[in-house]
């Protein structure tokens, strides 16, 4: 088991590697510098303005020899400053991530609280009316455009109904506020942006659990326990449910990218300062060492996330011991 | 010799006249927050960074130049109690304001201004603004109190220019600019002190109880960062927001509720921006004057200010802001007659010879493609009626939408563009010498290559004079040599369309726009909705 | 499920003939008839350029359906072509290549999608391509798997005992022989793409106007949705009924497939 996740760490060198050479190809290929974005069409910007600009960040010299430099610098875990304002690429990701992961973690939370159990309860009523209107409801709320249903819920909720705030993650006041009043204004304004980002999700997890089950159902070890006369109640919930969760697992770890990938368009709407919002405004000024930053920094959650899906499989299944899950 | 001098009173007297008739409304207290919201996050709160226009706001708040542009746009006073105008204009001598101090209770003095304007000419210091200071000959401190500005030669812009924010010596002196925590932390002279800056999220600012005019009547403004424009409204809708700018659409069908009537006040007036269809004089197809002059009759300017913006806007005749000194009211708009363009396009060669509908000229189609940027809503649309109605008369056009970025790397520095529907902001000084001298064809403004002999030397003149008069007639002239040669098409100046929330006294609409008495806005105490001591 | 497949019928029909018969009337513009609500002269009412919004709804989807059957395609080529390969080379080549898969799933696909796209520009075949070159790890890994189980089939033996090159063996039988699950989840692709697309819009950065697509015309009824509701809701309903569709369809050949299989 050790060596399992040793060799899996080790594993991941080559792979972190051919993510900052994509991630810094990606964008130093694009046309347009970062010196055009900040010139904003300015007519007082004089073209020696803009070359002092591509100096001073270090764009005149060869590709590789950028690449070189901030490679190294990751390793140090620098991520340099940014281009628009000058700040610490770390300062403004610290500021923007807790937002985005809370989000995250919290509909990722709420996709497998409430997907689970309904791709369980499909299973076990495969084939009847319960089961279909659970695959359509789930399947719709995936169809639907993401900013679209987001609109609709806030001009219900937000504008009509004026129960729940329009957008924003804190009231005005919230510096003023108690302990307890600040728990729930947070609670209330991340209300439809987690509702918004799970129920698109919900249809990939209950499907897969259904799936994942009805899997189970099939086995030899269950037609046993139902000959033996184990009450049916538990052969479902202990013996098929145990086996049909752990390929679970490993999927929360495979939906980190696309969660925080359909966070910039939630984040937009909601006014939410998070990875999203940090990634869409530093493409348009072309602020390289962010978007480098944000792309390493989410390839590398994600890697994190397969890990420990990984291992926790592993220490939860005896039987893989090596090779690669998929 | 012409000497210019304004006294201080002038400005105090200002103030007092607005103060009197606020009073009238109720008593005029202090408290209550602002709350606005802006698209995209300040960049840099620097002043000679502050480009963007939501860092320009708010830079504006906490900094003060040597003088400013009061409601009616005229220059007044503002660290600078008065000036002289010395020398034919080559000479300005300012005449600081006494008693003035930093945020942090450091005295301004003369000391900051010689230190604003080095860092401003300093080449490490990649500031857009540096060109207007570039004809400085020579910064001098005659006392605490006096700077002396010398000019090279004379530049009628050169007083306004100093209109740029004033920074303090006293905390900057030796750092780097670009990398300093002051951008985030600024201690300026202004009505305001920034006091929290949550990125991505909002920037609070609390009213100086010490700023030189007087402490501002509202103890908080706060600035929201909303990034989609729908969501604005909607916050606006729940009067979580003070104040935002309406759509054409929002103020002529959304707005009309007994509820919004009631709580929010609506203003129109023109903005300070024209739009325009720009053509690459570079490309054998604009080279021809009359082809220029026949797209710009066949463009329905009337209809397209109709449509996109439900007619809050006006025709546009040229680079001038109308109804300023410097606009010339004799230019008409150019008259709607697609089949007159028909005709000067034939007599310059472009016939439909195939039968297919669209003209040819040597076997080469008239098919050209026009560039926007990406995010404005308004300029899409006008696109999509120039396409329309110049496909009437037999031109063909693609719309390109790009992004910034790429906007002026491929299609600006590298002219790769045929025509482009953009937007200059007019700045108050009316010097339109960056957009079209031809010496700023290459790397500058002037992206469509226009040269004319006359308009150089008519824009050379205009800078040179110093005299409101003598400018206006060069400046008239220019106008109608534009108008003639038509390098852009003038198209539209877009109406403003704020709505403030009705608590808010005091709110007064000029020329300058409603923004310019903020610190004398108040909420009668009855109505305050925000406060400290109210929160607790 | 009859209806899903029902209902792409009539979109997939309704993208092909629409720009032939309703092009012009999807650009013509009425300035009298803005912002009209549905009746029986515009079914779907109009948009503030006074254009037809029936019209331009079908048009929309030749285009939206267009740019997501051209990006599944190019991620099952891309995908399957990759796939193969390292399941029957295996060793380095296995290695290298899934390793490379394994790098393009760890990044959020819809930020590489909005960088290239902002970078690159925003055309409609851009578009597609970038979605498909983004989105083809999935139909890598699946084909890579059915190819290791194929290898060693008789088959394939028996091909290989004749002399057969690898080529022909990768080409011939392998991919052939490993595509049913490979159309499954191209048609997944295909919903995926036509959300995408439509979120790219949403951020300023899709299909360029006066070409219309479902995510733009969604975008510009957002523009006037306190006052036209039907300006967002057609292409939002357009949107939500293909995915949808397209889902079922895709979900239901998978479970077909794996019925099969269960049962052989």
């Amino acid at each position: 088991m050790k060596s399992y996740g040793w060799k899996r760490l080790l594993g991941l060198v080559p792979l972190f590697l051919g993510i900052t050479i994509l991630s810094f190809a990606v964008i130093h290929l694009a046309p347009g510098g970062p010196s055009d974005a900040k010139a904003a069409f300015n007519p007082k910007m004089t073209a020696q303005a803009r070359d002092r600009l591509r100096e001073i960040y270090g764009l005149d010299r060869p590709l590789l020899v950028q690449y070189a430099d901030w490679v190294r610098r990751l390793a140090r875990l620098d991520f340099g400053r940014s281009f628009v304002d000058g700040r610490d690429v770390r300062e403004k990701i610290a500021e923007a991530i807790p937002v985005t992961l809370l989000i995250n973690a919290l509909s990722l939370g709420l996709i497998f609280l409430v997907g689970i159990p309904l791709g369980v309860a499909g299973a076990v009523h495969e084939g009847r009316p319960l089961d279909r209107v659970i695959t359509a409801g789930t399947l719709a709320a995936f169809s639907m455009p993401a900013f679209w249903l987001a609109l609709l819920l806030i001009s219900v909720f937000g504008v009509h109904l004026r129960a729940l705030p329009v957008s924003g993650v804190h009231s005005l006041a919230y510096e003023e506020m108690t302990w307890a009043e600040k728990w729930v204004d947070v609670a209330r304004h991340l209300l439809l942006p987690v509702l918004v980002s799970s129920l698109t999700g919900l249809a990939g997890i209950s499907r897969f659990a259904r799936g994942s089950m009805l899997d189970a159902l099939r086995q030899n070890y269950i037609r046993t326990a139902r000959a033996k006369g184990i009450p049916e109640r538990r052969v479902l919930y202990r013996h098929a449910l145990g086996n049909a969760l752990l390929p679970i697992i490993t999927l929360m770890g495979l939906s980190v990218p696309g969660l925080l990938g359909g966070s910039v368009i939630f984040e937009t709407i909601f006014s939410i300062p998070g990875m999203g919002r940090l990634f869409f405004n530093s493409v348009f000024t072309r602020d390289y060492p962010v978007i480098m930053g944000v792309l390493v920094l989410g390839a590398f959650l994600t890697l994190l996330g397969n890990l420990l899906a990984d291992l926790g499989t592993a220490a939860a299944d005896p039987r893989t011991k090596t090779g690669l899950l998929s | 010799m012409q000497a210019r001098s304004f006294p201080a009173l002038f400005g105090a007297g200002f103030f007092l006249l607005v103060f009197s008739a606020a009073s009238a409304a109720g008593p005029a207290g202090h408290g209550d927050f602002f709350v606005t919201a802006s698209i995209a996050e300040p960049v840099n709160l620097i002043p000679f960074f502050a480009t963007d226009s939501a860092s320009a706001q708010i830079s504006r708040l906490v900094f003060n130049g040597l003088v400013k542009y009061d409601k009616d746009l005229r220059l007044t006073g503002d660290l600078a109690e008065r000036w002289d105008v010395l020398d034919d204009g080559l000479v300005i001598l300012f005449h600081l304001r006494k008693g003035v101090r930093w945020q942090d209770g450091a005295p301004f003095t003369a000391e900051d201004v010689e230190f604003t304007f080095q860092r401003l000419t300093d080449p490490a210091v990649p500031t857009p603004y540096g060109g207007d200071f570039e004809k400085v000959k020579s910064l001098r401190v005659l006392d605490p109190y006096t700077v002396e500005v010398t000019y090279k030669e004379p530049f009628a812009p050169a007083l306004a220019s100093w209109g740029m924010g004033i920074v303090p010596r006293h905390l900057l002196r030796g750092e780097n600019l670009l990398s300093a925590g002051f951008a985030r932390k600024p201690v300026g002279t202004g009505p305001y002190r920034l006091s929290r800056w949550k990125s991505g999220e909002k920037l609070e600012l609390e009213a100086n109880p010490d700023y030189f005019e007087g402490r501002p009547f509202i103890d908080r403004y706060v600035c929201r960062i909303v990034p989609d424009p729908a969501t604005i409204f909607l916050e606006l809708l729940t009067e979580n927001l003070d104040s935002a700018g309406l759509t054409p659409l929002q103020y002529r069908r959304q707005t009309q509720s007994v509820f919004f009537e009631k709580t929010f006040a609506k203003f129109r007036y023109p903005s300070h921006a024209y739009t325009y269809l720009g053509y690459n004089l570079k490309n054998p197809l604009f080279s021809d004057r009359r082809v220029r002059k026949a797209i710009g009759m066949a463009i329905p300017k009337k209809e397209i200010i109709d449509v996109t913006l439900l007619g809050l806007g006006r025709v546009s005749t040229g680079p001038f802001l109308p109804g300023t000194w410097a606009c010339n009211p004799e230019v008409q708009p150019t008259v709607f007659d697609p089949e007159k363009a028909g005709l000067i396009l034939r007599e310059a060669g472009w016939r439909d010879s195939d039968g297919d509908g669209v003209l040819e000229k040597e076997g080469k189609k008239f098919s050209f493609s026009i560039l926007t940027n990406q995010g404005n809503e308004t300029r899409k649309m006008s696109c999509e009626i120039i396409q329309k109605s110049l496909r009437e008369i037999g031109i063909e056009v693609q719309i390109h939408v790009v992004e910034w970025g790429t906007f002026l790397k491929e299609f600006i520095d590298k002219k790769r563009f045929e025509a482009a529907l953009l937007a200059w902001q007019l700045p108050e000084d009316p010097d339109p010498y960056d957009i079209f001298h031809s010496s700023r064809a290459d790397g500058g403004f002037n992206f469509i290559s226009y040269a004319s002999p006359e308009a150089d030397r008519l824009l050379e003149e205009g800078r040179r004079l110093i005299s409101e008069n003598e400018r206006a007639g060069v400046y008239h002239r220019l106008h109608e040599v534009l108008n003639e040669d038509e390098p852009y098409t003038f198209l539209y100046v877009e109406d403003a369309l704020p709505a403030v929330h009705r608590r808010f006294r005091g709110v007064e609409a000029a020329p300058a726009g409603i923004g310019h008495n903020f610190i004398r806005w108040f909420v009668p105490d009855p109505e305050r909705r925000y406060g400290v001591e109210r929160a607790k | 499920m009859r209806i899903s497949e029902g209902w792409l019928v009539v979109v997939g029909l309704a993208a092909c003939v629409a720009p032939l018969i309703l092009a012009g009337q999807a650009q013509s513009m009425d300035f009298t008839h803005a912002l009209e609500a549905p009746s029986p002269a515009h079914w779907f009412g109009t948009d503030s350029l006074g254009r037809d919004l029936f019209a331009r709804t079908l048009c929309g989807a030749s285009v939206s359906l267009g740019v997501s059957v051209v990006a599944a395609l190019f991620s099952v080529v891309f995908g399957t072509a990759l796939g193969a390969v390292a399941g029957y080379c295996g060793g380095w080549g296995d290695r290298l290549l899934m390793g490379f898969v394994d790098m393009m799933l760890c990044f959020p696909t819809f930020f590489l999608i909005l960088a290239v796209v902002a970078v690159v520009g925003s055309g409609a075949f851009v578009i597609a391509v970038v979605i498909g070159v983004t989105s083809w790890m999935g139909t890598a890994r699946l084909v890579r798997a059915e190819v290791l189980s194929l290898r060693e089939r008789e088959f394939v033996l028996a091909s290989r005992a004749l002399g057969a090159g690898g080529g022909w063996i990768v080409f011939r039988h392998l991919i052939p022989n490993a595509l049913a699950p490979v159309i499954a989840s191209a048609v997944l692709g295909v919903s995926a793409a036509i959300l995408t697309e439509g979120g790219l819009s949403f951020l300023g950065v899709g299909v360029p106007p006066p070409m219309p697509s479902w995510g733009n015309i969604l975008m510009e009824g957002k523009s006037t949705l306190g006052v036209a509701w039907w300006a967002s809701f057609f292409p939002g309903m357009m949107i939500f009924l293909t995915v949808l569709s397209a889902h079922a369809i895709g979900e239901n050949l998978d479970k077909r497939l794996k019925g099969e299989r269960t049962d052989a």
